[in-house]
């Protein structure tokens, strides 16, 4: 690499009005670490560092009222968490958080882990609003509450994943059609050296 | 830390020379492990090393270094110069930082982006080596099927691992490759009648364009969860923002690479004077095409003649951008501002013997007769989501599949306003027979591998499957939405 000529030029009058200096940007922190809210799950109070720890996540944003993309979106994790077996609770956790923090119940919750008989190591949670909001924002995900009063909130079915411990943090539409596909870039992002799937 | 300038208002334009990459030297035989046979397939390689490793890099006098992924420790990494006829092995070394926290992942992958290579040597998103470890690429560096029209181009590489292209690559990991023949010879006193003498040597100048954003401390800033890819406010060639270079009175030739993740450019001369591009993608066009300004999107490149000895000495002559963008989805207007990319001072004298010759070459026809099938690949957006044809990207399952020996026609969509997307083919350069049912302008009628699509547009391609088997990536170059799975794969069979 080699720079031809180090003295800067005096700039003609006629480009003067090119010279103005670009700012640095003071941008909010990208995603780093998962913001430490406090997370009711179905098993007990926690917050998400604890719940968290040095795994992996998987997290989903979801509701159990949800007759829209949740459905499918539990379907595909479950195979997912079925294929990465006992790394689930072990070294990954999954956390289904709500996004209907005004209707869900320890019960829904309760009720939502049991019909899907959920295994250890995934946990369906909810928090509080104003925690919600800022969650999402550190995600960039678009969440709206619908107009009407049928109480559907539109999202997209991208899941997240990553690690505090890496500081990586990728999503996937959870409507992929391989579950492979979908635990191969989990693994790869969260393991990093240990992955070794290569296709 | 120089942190006052940045108190102060922001970082001066025009106060660093613009760096140019050197050339990677050959590496001896005797200082790699031993080729397997195939390496030997096009005759004995000359050897090359690509050691991917973290290292300083200063964006701007006024800022403090900031740390790159590089390769060989420069930032863009070094210009690799083939020779057509003489096939390479590139040496690829892993040795990024293991322990690494934050952005992208130091499992990467190497694509020679443009160039004619089998798909194991292209790069497949999940051929990924891990820190520690290291493989050979073979780069045959041959003409398909002896094609008497010249292939020499301006090619890239960079990182395409799965899922963290857009960080890596914005970590750093790109650099260019001039490739050269008789006729792009890479020396404008050659006395060979076949050379076209184009500008060489100091006046043949790499212009790797980028964005970036940077924190106050100089490290970078990159929104892991951006979907649309992510646009930055600081201009950069080669590295600098907004560099200066000194140049004589006489022709230049510049080698555009727009390595940015979403941004696109329009380039254009500070006081309007015109310029000629001489090549595009896949090499130069059959004449030079006097243009004013010049449209440049991901991954794509361009290369012009500017003559300066049109101008007297002392003129400065800024390179603008034109093009307004917000954020990665696409352009927000086009013609209303006028961003300075660069700084031209020409403050000296030089003999000239370079050409700018009325034809360069005979480029090979589309021979519509070898079409064996139509295909329509449409770009959109879905459940919120980037798609290829109603699909994510699956590398079990390819888009479909195609024959060796045949050429087909495919029809490439962007049904949506909303976004643009650079439609790229790994392996195979193609030619754009229509772009929305009209002859394509005539920069875009040379061999090409990345075709922006806006909304709406739809191109019609020609593209021959001539040696290799295997998997063709085909992918949105937009790496924010090539990572969140706009990237399917074609399976071309023997």
């Amino acid at each position: 690499m080699f720079s031809p000529d180090d003295t800067p030029p005096v700039l003609s009058p006629e480009l003067r009005h090119f010279a103005t200096p670009t700012p640095i940007n003071d941008l909010e922190q990208v995603i780093d670490r998962l913001v430490d809210i406090s997370l009711q799950t179905h098993i007990g109070a926690t917050r998400m560092s604890k719940l968290i720890g040095n795994k992996g996540i998987i997290l989903q944003l979801f509701y159990t009222r949800c007759t829209g993309v949740c459905p499918g979106t539990t379907a595909m994790l479950k195979t997912v968490a079925k294929q990465l077996g006992p790394r689930i609770g072990k070294d990954i956790v999954v956390l289904s958080l709500s996004l209907d923090a005004e209707r869900e119940t320890l019960a829904d919750l309760k009720r939502f882990a049991e019909k899907h008989r959920l295994p250890t190591g995934w946990y369906t949670a909810s928090c509080s609003k104003a925690d919600l909001e800022t969650l999402v924002r550190q995600l960039r995900l678009s969440v709206t509450a619908s107009k009407g009063s049928d109480g559907t909130i539109k999202h997209a079915s991208q899941i997240v994943y990553g690690s505090n411990v890496s500081g990586r943090w990728r999503m996937i539409n959870a409507e992929l059609p391989k579950p492979e596909l979908i635990r191969d870039m989990i693994e790869l992002t969260i393991d990093g050296l240990a992955y070794k799937r290569r296709r | 830390m120089k942190s006052s300038p940045l108190q102060a208002g922001g970082l001066k334009p025009f106060v660093d020379a613009l760096p140019v990459p050197g050339r990677l030297a050959e590496t001896p035989m005797s200082a790699i492990p031993a080729l397997a046979p195939r390496y030997y397939s096009y005759g004995t390689p000359k050897c090359y090393t690509l050691r991917e490793h973290e290292a300083f890099h200063q964006f701007h006098r006024d800022l403090p270094p900031t740390l790159m992924w590089t390769y060989n420790g420069t930032f863009p990494g070094p210009i690799i110069a083939h020779r057509l006829g003489t096939p390479a092995a590139v040496r690829r070394i892993n040795d990024l930082n293991p322990n690494y926290r934050g952005f992208g992942i130091v499992e990467t992958v190497l694509h020679n982006h443009g160039g004619w290579q089998s798909p194991e040597d292209d790069g497949w998103p999940m051929d990924f080596i891990h820190p520690g470890e290291e493989r050979m690429y073979l780069i045959p560096n041959q003409v398909p099927d002896n094609d008497r029209s010249h292939w020499a181009s301006t090619v890239w590489y960079h990182d395409h691992v799965a899922d963290h292209t857009a960080g890596n690559v914005y970590h750093g990991l790109a650099g260019m490759v001039n490739q050269f023949d008789d006729v792009d010879s890479d020396n404008e006193n050659d006395t060979n009648p076949l050379a076209l003498r184009l500008p060489s040597g100091a006046y043949d100048v790499p212009l790797v364009l980028h964005d970036y954003i940077l924190n106050r401390d100089g490290s970078l800033y990159f929104d892991q969860m951006e979907d649309a890819g992510q646009v930055g406010n600081l201009f950069c060639v080669n590295g600098k923002v907004q560099p200066y270079l000194n140049v004589a009175r006489r022709k230049y030739r510049f080698r555009f690479l727009c390595a940015s993740q979403a941004r696109h450019f329009r380039l254009k001369l500070s006081n309007g004077a015109s310029f000629h591009v001489i090549a595009s993608d896949g090499g130069l066009l059959e004449a030079p095409v006097e243009v004013k300004n010049l449209y440049i999107v991901p991954g794509e490149r361009y290369e012009i003649i500017v003559d300066f000895s049109k101008f007297p000495l002392g003129t400065q002559l800024a390179l603008i951008n034109d093009v307004d963008q917000k954020d990665g989805n696409k352009p927000a207007n086009i013609g209303r501002v006028a961003i300075p990319m660069m700084l031209f001072v020409i403050n000296r004298d030089a003999p000239d013997p370079s050409r700018l010759p009325a034809k360069l070459q005979s480029i090979t026809p589309p021979d519509l007769s070898k079409v064996v099938a139509t295909r329509t690949i449409k770009f959109h957006r879905s459940k919120g989501a980037w798609m290829i044809n109603d699909r994510f990207w699956n590398p079990d399952v390819p888009l479909f599949r195609c024959r060796l020996g045949t050429a087909e026609r495919w029809i490439v969509t962007n049904g949506s306003g909303g976004w643009d997307h650079p439609f790229h083919v790994h392996v195979e350069n193609y030619q754009v027979l229509k772009r929305n049912g009209k002859t394509p302008p005539l920069i875009e009628r040379g061999r090409k591998d990345i075709m922006n699509l806006a909304g709406g547009d739809s191109i019609e391609i020609f593209i021959q499957f001539h040696r290799y088997a295997g998997r063709y990536t085909v992918h949105c170059h937009n790496t924010g939405h090539e990572d969140l799975a706009m990237m399917g794969w074609v399976d071309v069979q023997p």
